[in-house]
C-alpha cells in the first residue's frame, strides 16, 4: 500500500541506512535505533541503557549550550526517544527543509554525546520522577512489568526497564562513557529517513554528515534463549492505587523469525480476543462477564515484531469484584478451546484482519512513526521491509487454520496470570518475591 | 520510556501537501453548509488509503445528569441502530477496516473513525442511520450503561482525572462543575427515556460539523455526504455549548491522596479565547514560559531541577473562552519547592519579558511543528475538528504562519504580563497531606501559592 521506495545504504563504518522518500507531504521522519535495550544492557548495571538515553537526549557536544531538543523545535519540528528491549531509538519529525539539520544533530550526538556529571545528576531525578509517574503513584502502575517478572527466568528478561534503585544510583560518567564506547558505535547503529525528499539527496546528506565517524567495535551481550515455562505462574501484587482488582495474562509468543507465520497469527487471534467492540471477549456467551475494561495485544509495548527476546501476548482487564479474575480466565480459555475445535467464521475473520490492517496502515501515516517502524525492523531483523508487508501479508496470509493452531498453541502453552488486589501492605515496586528469581 | 517532551496541551496543527509553500497549509478542499446546518469540511490527504472521520455535535448540557446521558448515548452511537443490531452493525464496519468511537462532555458529542479510503459511502451511511436513530433497546442499553458507570468510578483512582474534576470545581464553582461532570450514579440511573430525550434535544444537524482527511475525491465525498446527511433533522435552534465565566486566581485547593509519592499539580488562569486577535500573541508567550522544551519552566524544573518528568503549559480552549494551564507531576518532598519556581517563572514573564531570541524560537517552532504534526490524516482531521468547534475558521490552519509573523514583540510582552500574574492563577494539588504541609492555611483544605 505504501508509497515509500526503499533505499538501504551500508557506510564504511559500519552505519546502516534506510532511506524512505515519500512523495506525498512536506514533512521528514529521522530515527536512529541503536542495537542496544534494556534486555541487552550489561549485567549489574540495569536502568543503563533508559538513563543513557536522557543523557543522548541532550544532543551531542556540538549542540550546546541549548541542546538538541531546542534546535529540533526552533526548526519547527519535534522529537522524543525511547528504550526498549532490544533497542533504544531517537526521533524526530519535522518540515523537510530541516533534513540536514536533523543528520548533522544525530551525527553530533553518534559521535561525541554531550556527557556531564550536572546532567547524570538530572537526569537520574528526572528518571525517580518517570518511575513515580509511570509505576509507582497510579492504579496496575505494575502493568505491564509483571508479566514478564512472573512469566520468564533469566534476568534480563524479567527487568523493567528502568532499573533497580541500587543500580540507578551507583552510575558515574566514566561508566557511561564506556557504555557509549561499546554500543553506540556506527557499525550498531541503523539511521532511517522518511518523508518528502530525495533519496539521492539524502544520500549526500547522511554520507556528508556520517561518513567521517570512525568505526568501533560493539560489545554484543550473549542472549542465551529464555526456557519455555513448564508450569502456570501465579503471582500477586498489592496495588495501593487500584480501585478494584484487576488481571494481566501473558502468554509466550512464537519466535518473530523461525516461526513468522505463527506469530501473524497471534496477531490476528489477539486482535479476535479482544480488540474492537466485537470482539469474542466482550460479546456472546464466551464474554468475560465482569470485566469493566478488556485490552488484549501483542507485544509487552502493544508493538508487535519489537524484541528478538520471548515476546509476550497479554490480556489486562479490570474488573468488578475479586472472584470475576477466575471468570475471565475461564472465559479466555472457553474462547480459546472453541478456536481450536472450530475455524473461526470465515466473515469474522475478514472482518477482523480488515480492521487490523487499517490500524497499521493508519500508524504508517505520519513520517515520525514510519520512521521508527522501519528502523525497528530493519535493526532487529534486517528487515525494514517487513514493516510495510505486514498489512498485506496479516491480510491474505492468515487463515482460520492458522488462528485455530495458534489457539490451540497458547491453551497448551504455560502461561503467566498476574492479579492486582487493592492493597496498601505493599511498596508499590515489590513484587511477590518467588518471582524475582 | 520515553524522554518525555514537554507536553503540550494543544492540539492544532497543518498537514503535508501538494504544493504546500514553506509551511503554508493548503486550504481545505470544500468548507459548505447543508440545508439542514451540517457544516461539512473536506481534505485529501493521500498519504495511506484511508479516510479519517470526524463528526462533532455541539450542545448546552444544562439539566442536572444529562452529561452522563450524552456520554451513554455516545457509548451506544457505534454500537447499532434501530434498524442494526449492534453485531451487524459491528460487521458491517469491519468490512471495511473500519473503526467509529464515540464520546462526549456537557459542550459536545464527537464521534472519531477512520476507514478503508473504498469503505467510506457505506462507513457513512452507517453512521448516518446510528446518528439518526440509535439503538435504545434495553438489551442494548443496559450493558453500556454499568459500563460507563465503572468507567466513571474507576477514573475517580487516577490522579491526573482527580486533578481534572477538582480543578473543574475550583474554577467554575460546585453548580456548573456538577452540570459539566458526570457521576456514576447518574450513568446507572439514566433510562431509555432520558436517552430519547438528550438524542432529539441535542443531536441535531444544525450547527455540527463533520470532516472528512485522507485519500478522497472532495466532490466525490461530498456527493455522498450530502445524500447521506442531508435529511438528518437540524434540531432545535439555539442549543449552543455554554461559555465558562471568567473565574478569579486565588489559593489552590489541596486534595489529599494518602500515600501518594507524587503530587499532582494542575494550575489554570484565565486567557482570551481562540478567535481573539490577541491570541497569536498569548500564545507565543505561553511557549516563551512553558510550552516548548526550550521554554523557562521546562528548562528550570526539568533541565536545572530534576524535579518532574511531565510538566509545562498549554492553552485549553472551548467555544468562547480559554485557559491558560500549567501542569507538573513532582515527588511529594520536591512539590513545595516546585511550586516556589512555578510561581517565580510566572513573576518573571512580567519582570523580564520574552527576549527577541524567545520569541523567535517560539515562532519558528509554532508554525513548523503545526504543519509537522499535521502530516498524518488523523493529526489534521482532529486539529480541524477542534478548531471548528471552538469557532474559528477552516482558514486559521493556512493562516497560523502570517498570523505568528504579524505579531510584535511588543505585543508578546503585554501578553506575558497580562496573562501570567501569580494573583489571577488558581488550582488544586493532589498531594498526601504531608507533602504540603507548609502551604496549608489552617484546615481549609487551601493550599498558600
Amino acid at each position: 500500500m505504501s508509497r515509500d521506495q526503499l533505499h538501504r545504504l551500508v557506510l564504511d563504518n559500519g552505519l546502516r541506512v534506510v532511506l524512505a522518500p515519500n512523495t506525498v507531504g512536506a514533512s521528514i521522519g529521522v530515527a536512529v535505533h541503536y542495537r542496544v535495550g534494556f534486555r541487552t544492557e550489561p549485567e549489574g548495571r540495569t536502568g543503563l541503557a533508559h538513563l543513557f538515553e536522557h543523557l543522548m537526549f541532550r544532543g551531542g557536544e556540538e549542540a550546546e549550550p541549548e541542546g538538541y531538543l531546542p534546535r529540533v523545535q526552533r526548526a519547527g519540528g519535534f522529537g522524543d526517544a525511547r528504550t526498549r528491549q532490544d533497542v533504544t531509538v531517537y526521533y524526530a519529525a519535522a518540515p523537510a527543509s530541516a533534513l540536514e539539520m536533523l543528520c548533522a544533530l544525530e551525527a553530533d550526538r553518534m559521535r561525541s554525546p554531550s556527557l556531564s556529571e550536572r546532567n547524570l545528576r538530572t537526569q537520574t531525578a528526572v528518571i525517580d520522577e518517570e518511575i513515580r509517574l509511570m509505576v509507582r503513584n497510579r492504579p496496575y502502575g505494575n502493568h505491564p512489568w509483571a508479566l514478564p517478572r512472573a512469566l520468564h527466568r533469566r534476568s534480563e528478561n524479567v527487568r523493567d526497564g528502568y532499573g533497580e534503585t541500587v543500580d540507578l544510583a551507583a552510575f558515574d560518567i566514566a561508566l557511561c562513557e564506556k557504555f557509549f564506547a561499546d554500543h553506540y558505535g556506527p557499525g550498531n547503529a541503523v539511521v532511517t529517513v522518511t518523508g518528502a525528499f530525495d533519496h539521492r539527496t539524502a544520500e549526500r546528506l547522511v554520507r556528508r554528515h556520517f561518513e567521517d565517524l570512525p568505526a568501533r567495535p560493539t560489545v554484543r551481550p550473549a542472549d542465551p534463549p529464555e526456557p519455555l515455562p513448564e508450569e502456570e505462574r501465579r503471582l500477586t501484587v498489592l496495588d495501593p492505587h487500584a480501585g478494584s482488582p484487576a488481571v494481566a495474562v501473558g502468554y509466550r509468543m512464537p519466535d518473530p523469525v523461525t516461526e513468522r507465520a505463527d506469530y501473524l497469527a497471534h496477531l490476528v487471534l489477539a486482535a479476535l480476543l479482544g480488540q474492537g467492540g466485537h470482539a469474542l471477549l466482550r460479546r456472546g456467551p464466551t464474554a468475560a462477564a465482569g470485566a469493566s475494561s478488556l485490552s488484549v495485544g501483542c507485544g509487552l509495548f502493544g508493538l508487535p515484531l519489537d524484541t528478538v527476546g520471548p515476546d509476550l501476548l497479554t490480556l489486562f482487564a479490570v474488573h468488578e469484584h475479586e472472584r470475576d479474575a477466575e471468570h475471565v480466565l475461564d472465559a479466555l480459555d472457553g474462547t480459546l478451546d472453541a478456536l481450536a475445535a472450530h475455524e473461526v467464521a470465515a466473515a469474522q475473520l475478514r472482518a477482523t484482519t480488515a480492521r487490523w490492517v487499517s490500524g497499521a496502515m493508519r500508524e504508517l501515516a505520519d513520517p515520525g512513526t514510519r520512521a521508527q517502524l522501519l528502523g525497528l525492523r530493519e535493526a532487529l531483523f534486517g528487515e525494514a521491509e517487513l514493516t510495510h508487508a505486514l498489512p498485506e501479508l496479516v491480510h491474505a496470509g492468515v487463515t482460520g487454520e492458522h488462528v485455530s493452531r495458534a489457539a490451540a498453541r497458547l491453551r497448551a502453552s504455560h502461561r503467566a496470570v498476574v492479579r492486582f488486589v487493592p492493597g496498601r501492605q505493599a511498596v508499590p515496586r515489590d513484587i511477590a518475591p518467588e518471582t524475582t528469581a | 520510556m520515553t524522554a518525555g517532551v514537554a507536553k503540550n496541551l494543544l492540539s492544532y496543527g497543518s498537514r503535508p501537501e501538494k504544493g504546500v509553500v514553506a509551511g503554508r497549509l493548503q486550504l481545505p478542499d470544500a468548507d459548505l453548509t447543508l440545508g439542514n446546518g451540517l457544516r461539512v469540511v473536506v481534505c485529501s490527504a493521500p498519504v495511506v488509503p484511508l479516510v479519517e472521520i470526524r463528526l462533532t455535535v455541539p450542545y448546552a448540557a444544562t439539566a442536572p445528569g444529562e452529561v452522563a446521558h450524552c456520554q451513554l448515548l455516545a457509548e451506544l452511537l457505534p454500537r447499532g441502530s434501530a434498524h442494526r443490531s449492534a453485531g451487524d452493525h459491528d460487521a458491517a464496519l469491519a468490512a471495511h477496516g473500519a473503526t467509529l468511537n464515540a464520546s462526549a462532555d456537557a459542550r459536545k458529542l464527537t464521534v472519531t473513525g477512520h476507514t478503508m479510503a473504498d469503505g467510506l459511502p457505506p462507513v457513512l451511511a452507517l453512521l448516518a442511520e446510528a446518528l439518526r436513530g440509535p439503538r435504545l433497546t434495553e438489551e442494548a442499553v443496559a450493558p453500556e450503561r454499568e459500563r460507563l458507570a465503572r468507567r466513571i468510578r474507576l477514573a475517580t483512582h487516577q490522579p491526573a482525572a482527580l486533578a481534572q474534576h477538582a480543578l473543574l470545581r475550583r474554577r467554575y464553582g460546585e453548580e456548573r462543575a456538577a452540570r459539566w461532570q458526570p457521576t456514576p450514579e447518574q450513568a446507572a440511573a439514566c433510562t431509555r427515556d432520558d436517552l430519547a430525550r438528550v438524542h432529539a434535544r441535542h443531536l441535531g444537524a444544525r450547527g455540527a460539523v463533520l470532516v472528512l482527511v485522507g485519500d478522497l475525491e472532495p466532490e466525490e465525498a461530498l456527493v455522498w455526504v450530502t445524500e447521506l446527511f442531508g435529511a438528518w433533522e437540524p434540531g432545535p435552534e439555539g442549543d449552543l455549548p455554554e461559555v465558562p465565566p471568567w473565574f478569579p486566581g486565588g489559593p489552590l485547593r489541596h486534595v489529599d491522596r494518602p500515600g501518594a509519592v507524587q503530587s499532582v499539580i494542575r494550575l489554570a488562569a484565565p486567557a482570551l479565547p481562540r478567535t481573539d486577535p490577541g491570541y497569536p500573541a498569548l500564545h507565543l508567550a505561553q511557549l516563551v514560559f512553558g510550552g516548548s522544551f526550550a521554554s523557562r519552566l521546562v528548562a528550570r524544573l526539568r533541565e536545572d531541577k530534576g524535579y518532574a518528568y511531565q510538566l509545562g503549559s498549554g492553552v485549553e480552549s472551548v467555544p468562547g473562552a480559554s485557559t491558560l494551564m500549567v501542569e507538573a507531576d513532582t515527588a511529594a518532598e520536591h512539590t513545595v519547592a516546585a511550586l516556589a519556581v512555578i510561581r517565580e517563572e510566572l513573576e518573571r514573564m512580567a519582570a523580564e519579558p520574552p527576549s527577541a531570541r524567545e520569541i523567535d524560537a517560539a515562532r519558528s517552532y509554532a508554525a513548523g511543528s503545526t504543519a509537522t504534526a499535521m502530516s498524518a490524516p488523523g493529526a489534521l482531521a482532529s486539529g480541524l475538528a477542534n478548531l471548528l468547534h471552538v469557532g474559528v475558521g477552516a482558514d486559521w490552519l493556512h493562516n497560523w504562519g502570517p498570523l505568528l509573523d504579524g505579531v510584535s514583540p511588543d505585543q508578546v510582552g503585554e501578553a506575558a504580563r497580562r496573562f501570567f500574574r501569580p494573583a489571577d492563577v488558581t488550582g488544586v494539588v493532589v498531594a498526601d497531606e504531608r507533602a504540603v504541609v507548609p502551604l496549608c492555611r489552617g484546615t481549609t483544605g487551601e493550599l498558600s501559592f
